[in-house]
C-alpha cells in the first residue's frame, strides 16, 4: 500500500516536471546551458594541477558541474514545499492515511531519479563535446550513486530552506545561502589553493566532485578515497536530510 | 467552562479528568533528557578525540600526549568536555528528582523501590560486569608499548576491568532513590501535605542557592579535587551539585517550578550562563581574565586555590543558568510529542547504558581515516549517536530488555487513560462516533481549545459554529490528526486519535476550508490521486470517482486541469476529493465560503444527502442559516470552550429566540462588544 502511495506521488513531482514549463527548463536547459558556457568558457584554458595531464579546466571542472547541476533541486524542492505549503495541499495530503514519511520519501526519490538524470544529461552535453569519460559502466553507476546522495543532501537542504521561508520567493532567496558556496568551493569553481580547498572540504558536493574526478578522469574505481567520500557524503546527507524533515515537520502546517 | 453533558450518560468533566489523569505527559521533559543523553554520548566521543584523559577505553593513534599533535582540537575538545562536566550531569539529577515524588506517589515506596531495582539495578550489574569490560577489550588492539598489556586477556584481566563506567549515575541515582523512599517510609508515606504549588523562587532565592553551591563546591574539592576518581565515581567532586540539584527536582516536582518558571528566567539563565563562561571560566584556568590558557589545570581543580573559588562559582552559575534557560526554552519549543520524539525519549536511557560499547566500535572503525581530530571528532560523533540509538532500538526490542530499559510503547497524552479508554469504549457503544474528553490545545500561552468535551453520534450532521479564532479549525485539525493535543483525549470510530492516527485518518474524508488541489492536474487527476493515497485500487478509484463526477454534473470539467477552474468549480472538486474515499466520517470546514446563493444552495442538497448515505458529517461555518437549515445538532465554541449545545430548536427554546443567529449573537456576544 505504501508502494503504491509512494509512486502516485513521484508520478505527481514527475508530472509537474513536464507540465509546468519553468520546471521543464530548469531540469533540461539548465544542465545544457551550463556545460556550454562552460566548454564555451574554458575548454581552452589549461593550468598545471589537474589530477590528469593535457586535460582542458571544462574537464576538470565538469565533475564540480555535474554536481552543481544537483545541487539546484534543493532549490526547486524548496520552491515547491512552499507553494504547496501556501495552498494548503500539504494539509490536505497529511490528513490522508498517507505518512510524512511516505511524502517526504517521495519527494526525495523523485528529485533523485530528477537529479541523476540531469547530472547524466551534463556527462551526454560534455561526450557530445569531446570529453571521454573513464571508469566504464561500474563508474557511471559509482557516479550515480553519488548524485543521487546529493540529490538527498539538496532535499534536505530544501527542507530546512522551506522550514525557514515564509512564501516560495523567501524560498528562492534563502537557496543561494547555500547554492552559492557550494557552487564556488564544493564545485571547485573558485578553489586555487590550500585555503580555499580547506573551505571546500565542508561543502557536501566538493565530496562527488572529488570523487568524480577519481573516477571519470583517472578511471580508478576502486580507490579508497572514493569510499572514505561516500562515507561522508552518506554521513552528511543522512543528517541534513533528518534536520530537514524535522524542522519542515515543524513548519508544514503553519 | 460549564461542563456540557452530550450522551445519555453524561460524563462530566471532573469524571473525566479524574479517569484521565489530569497530569498530562511533560514533553519538554523528556525531549530534555534525550538532548543531554546526546550530549553525554558526545562528552565521551570528544574525549575519544581530544584525548582529555591518559587513558580511556579506546585510544585514538598516534597516541601522543594531549595537546602535542593539534593544540587547537585539544584545546576545543577540552573545553567542550569541561563545559558539559560543568552542568549536565546535574541537570540529569535534576530532572530524576523532578520524577521521583509523583513516581512514589503513584506505587507507593515499597513498589516504587522495586521498579527502581529492575530500572537502575539490573542495567548497573549488567554494564559492571559484562559491558565495561567488553568496552575495555579495545585495549588490546592497542600497541603493547602504549599500555604495557602483553598477554591475552585473562580472568585478572577480567577482574581488573569490570567498574561502574559512566553508570555511576545509575549507581548514585540508586543511592538516592532509596534515600528519598526511605524518608518517605519514615515520614510514614504522607504526601507531604506541608508543601503545596507555588510561584518559582525569584533571582535572590536562586543567587543565594548558586553562592552556597559555590562554596559547598570549593569545600568539597579541597577533599576531593576535579579529576579524581574516587571508588569509580570520576566526578565526585561535584558531589554538591548532583545532591542540590536532585533535592531542588523533588521540590521543584511538589510546587509545580518547572511550569511556572517564568519566560524570561530562562533568558537571563542563559545569560548568565555565557557571562560566567566568557569571564569566569578564563580567570578560573589562567589566574587573568580573557585568557584561554588551559595549560595549568591544577589551581582550578581544587586544593583550597582561589582560582579553584572562581571555578567553583563558574560551573554553578553555568550549571544553574543553562537548567534555567534549557528548562524554559524546552518548555516553550519543544512541549509536544512527534513519533520521532517519543521514539529517542523511549531510548535515551538505554543509550546512556549502552553508548560506551558503541563508541569504542565507531571509533575503531574509524581509526583508518586520517583527518584532522576535531573533522575526526565531527564525523564519528554523527556516526556514533544515531549508531546509540540503534543498539538501543534493537536491544530493546528484546522483550525483559524493554521492561528494563523503558523503550516499550507509551501512550501520549492524557495520563493513564485505561479507565478514559474504558469509558469511551462504552460511549461508542452508546453509537458515538466521535468522542471527545478533555480536549485542550495550547500555542505557548495562548489556549486554543480549552478542556472539550463532546461527542457525536454517528450519521447526525453536527454543525460547530463560533466566532474568528474561536478554535474550530484547531478542534477539527486536532481530530484530523494535523495538530496534536496538548492534553485530552478523542476517539472516532472508537479509535485515539493519537495513538491510532492512520487508521483515523483511513475512517475520514476532510473538505479543507482553503481549496487545495493540485493545478497541473486535471479534476480527475486529483481524485484519483487522492483516491490512492487513502490505499484504493486503481479500478476502485476510477469507478469512484467517476460516481462522484456524475452525480455533481462535473465530468466535463473533471478532465481539464484545474488551472482554469472557476472558483465554485474549485470548490466543488474539494468537496469531492474530501469523499473520494467513501469516508464514514466527513469533516466539513466551511464548504460553502464564496459559492454563490446558487451554488451554496446545490452544496447544501449534497451535504444533506451525505446524512442520508448513514456518514457522520461535521460542519463549521460561517453561515449560521446553513447550520441551522442542515445540521441535527449545533455546538457553539467561544475562547476554546464549549458554550451552548443542542439541537437548533432546542438552542432557540432555550435562549427565547427566533433563529439560531439570534442564539449565536446572544452568546458569543461578549466577544462582538469586545470587538474582536
Amino acid at each position: 500500500m505504501a508502494t503504491q502511495r509512494i509512486a502516485a506521488l513521484i508520478v505527481v513531482e514527475l508530472k509537474k516536471l513536464y507540465r509546468d514549463l519553468m520546471s521543464l527548463a530548469v531540469m533540461l536547459l539548465m544542465p545544457v546551458g551550463l556545460t556550454l558556457i562552460f566548454y564555451l568558457a574554458l575548454g581552452n584554458v589549461y593550468n598545471d594541477y589537474y589530477p590528469v595531464p593535457g586535460m582542458n579546466h571544462f574537464e576538470y571542472l565538469l565533475p564540480g558541474v555535474m554536481g552543481y547541476s544537483v545541487i539546484y533541486m534543493g532549490m526547486m524542492v524548496a520552491l515547491a514545499l512552499c507553494e504547496y505549503r501556501q495552498s494548503g495541499l500539504l494539509k490536505r495530503v497529511e490528513v490522508t492515511p498517507v505518512s510524512t514519511a511516505e511524502y517526504l520519501g517521495s519527494h526525495i526519490l523523485a528529485n533523485m531519479i530528477i537529479a541523476v538524470f540531469q547530472a547524466l544529461i551534463v556527462l551526454l552535453v560534455a561526450r557530445l563535446l569531446g570529453f571521454q569519460p573513464r571508469g566504464g559502466l561500474v563508474g557511471l553507476l559509482l557516479a550515480s550513486l553519488f548524485l543521487a546522495l546529493l540529490a538527498v543532501t539538496a532535499v534536505g537542504l530544501g527542507l530546512i530552506t522551506a522550514a525557514v521561508a515564509k512564501d516560495s520567493g523567501a524560498a528562492g532567496g534563502l537557496s543561494v545561502i547555500f547554492i552559492l558556496p557550494m557552487m564556488m568551493f564544493g564545485a571547485l569553481l573558485a578553489v586555487f589553493n590550500d585555503a580555499t580547498r580547506r573551505i571546500a572540504h565542508f561543502m557536501p558536493n566538493y565530496y562527488v566532485s572529488d570523487s568524480l574526478s577519481i573516477i571519470f578522469h583517472q578511471g580508478k574505481v576502486s580507490d579508497p578515497a572514493i569510499w572514505h567520500n561516500l562515507l561522508i557524503l552518506a554521513a552528511i546527507s543522512l543528517v541534513v536530510v533528518v534536520a530537514g524533515i524535522q524542522l519542515f515537520r515543524r513548519s508544514a502546517y503553519r | 467552562m460549564a461542563t456540557i453533558s452530550t450522551t445519555a450518560q453524561p460524563i462530566t468533566r471532573s469524571r473525566v479528568q479524574a479517569a484521565a489523569g489530569t497530569a498530562s505527559r511533560l514533553f519538554y521533559i523528556d525531549h530534555l533528557r534525550v538532548a543531554l543523553a546526546i550530549l553525554v554520548v558526545l562528552h565521551h566521543v570528544a574525549i575519544v578525540y581530544g584525548a582529555v584523559l591518559p587513558m580511556f577505553y579506546y585510544l585514538e593513534p598516534p597516541f601522543a600526549a594531549p595537546g602535542v599533535i593539534d593544540p587547537v582540537a585539544y584545546l576545543a575538545l577540552l573545553v567542550f568536555s569541561l563545559f558539559n562536566q560543568g552542568w549536565f550531569m546535574g541537570a540529569f539529577f535534576l530532572l530524576a528528582g523532578y520524577f521521583v515524588p509523583g513516581s512514589v506517589d503513584r506505587k507507593g515506596p515499597g513498589a516504587f523501590l522495586k521498579e527502581r531495582l529492575v530500572r537502575l539495578g539490573i542495567p548497573l550489574l549488567v554494564f559492571y560486569f559484562v559491558l565495561n569490560p567488553l568496552s575495555w577489550l579495545g585495549l588490546w588492539l592497542m600497541p603493547p608499548a602504549l599500555t604495557g598489556i602483553t598477554t591475552p586477556p585473562s580472568w585478572g584481566a577480567y577482574t581488573h576491568f569490570i567498574g561502574l563506567g559512566p553508570l555511576w549515575f545509575v549507581a548514585m541515582l540508586l543511592v538516592l532513590s532509596f534515600g528519598y523512599a526511605g524518608w518517605r517510609i519514615l515520614a510514614g508515606n504522607r504526601r507531604t501535605s506541608s508543601v503545596r504549588a507555588s510561584s518559582a523562587p525569584g533571582y535572590l532565592g536562586i543567587g543565594l542557592f548558586v553562592l552556597a553551591l559555590a562554596g559547598v563546591s570549593f569545600l568539597m574539592r579541597m577533599v576531593v579535587p576535579l579529576g579524581e576518581t574516587v571508588r569509580g565515581f570520576p566526578t565526585l567532586a561535584y558531589l554538591p551539585q548532583y545532591l542540590s540539584f536532585f533535592v531542588v527536582g523533588i521540590i521543584a516536582s511538589r510546587r509545580g517550578w518547572f511550569r511556572t518558571l517564568p519566560g524570561s528566567m530562562g533568558i537571563v539563565g542563559f545569560a548568565a550562563a555565557a557571562a560566567a563562561a566568557v569571564l569566569l571560566f578564563p580567570l578560573a584556568f589562567s589566574g587573568r581574565l580573557f585568557s584561554l590558557d588551559l595549560t595549568a589545570l591544577t589551581n582550578a581543580f581544587g586544593n583550597g586555590h582561589w582560582q579553584s573559588a572562581i571555578y567553583a562559582l563558574w560551573d554553578s552559575i553555568f550549571a544553574v543558568g543553562m537548567c534555567l534557560g534549557l528548562i524554559t526554552f524546552f518548555r516553550r519549543t519543544f512541549n509536544r510529542q512527534s513519533s520521532l520524539g517519543s521514539f529517542l525519549s523511549r531510548h535515551s536511557y538505554a543509550v546512556y547504558i549502552l553508548h560506551i560499547p558503541v563508541i569504542v566500535i565507531v571509533a575503531y572503525a574509524l581509526r583508518g581515516i586520517r583527518t584532522a581530530p576535531l573533522l575526526k571528532f565531527g564525523l564519528a560523533s554523527v556516526v556514533a549517536v544515531p549508531a546509540s540509538f540503534v543498539v538501543a532500538y534493537v536491544v530493546g526490542k528484546i522483550p525483559l530488555l524493554s521492561r528494563v530499559l523503558g523503550t516499550a510503547t507509551r501512550r501520549p497524552t492524557g495520563g493513564s487513560g485505561a479507565q478514559a479508554r474504558a469509558e469511551a469504549a462504552r460511549a461508542v457503544q452508546a453509537g458515538n462516533q466521535i468522542v471527545i474528553r478533555n480536549l485542550t490545545k495550547h500555542f505557548g500561552d495562548v489556549q486554543a481549545v480549552n478542556g472539550l468535551d463532546l461527542d457525536i453520534k454517528k450519521g447526525e450532521l453536527f454543525g460547530l459554529l463560533g466566532p474568528n479564532g474561536a478554535g474550530k479549525t484547531t478542534t477539527i485539525s486536532m481530530l484530523c490528526g494535523l495538530l496534536e493535543p496538548t492534553a485530552g483525549s478523542a476517539y472516532i470510530a472508537g479509535l485515539d486519535i493519537t495513538q491510532e492516527p492512520q487508521k483515523v485518518k483511513e475512517l475520514i474524508g476532510v473538505c479543507p476550508q482553503d481549496v487545495a488541489v493540485f493545478k497541473f492536474l486535471s479534476g480527475m487527476e486529483n481524485l484519483e490521486l487522492f483516491g490512492t493515497l487513502y490505499g484504493m485500487d486503481r479500478q476502485a478509484v476510477k469507478e469512484r470517482a467517476a460516481e462522484l463526477v456524475d452525480q455533481a454534473d462535473f465530468a466535463e470539467a473533471a478532465r481539464r486541469r484545474t488551472k482554469g477552474y472557476s472558483g465554485g468549480m474549485m470548490r466543488q472538486l474539494n468537496l469531492m476529493i474530501a469523499l473520494i474515499s467513501d469516508p464514514e466520517i466527513v469533516f466539513l470546514d466551511e464548504p460553502t465560503v464564496g459559492m454563490d446563493a446558487r451554488a451554496r444552495r446545490r452544496t447544501w442538497e449534497y451535504i444533506g444527502s451525505l446524512k442520508d448515505q448513514g456518514k457522520t458529517v461535521i460542519l463549521t461555518t460561517h453561515y449560521i442559516e446553513e447550520a441551522q437549515a442542515l445540521s441535527d445538532r449545533v455546538g457553539i465554541i467561544d475562547y476554546g470552550e464549549l458554550v451552548a449545545l443542542g439541537s437548533p430548536a432546542e438552542l432557540m427554546e432555550k435562549h427565547g429566540s427566533k433563529d439560531l443567529e439570534e442564539v449565536f449573537l446572544k452568546i458569543t456576544g461578549r466577544r462582538i462588544a469586545e470587538g474582536s
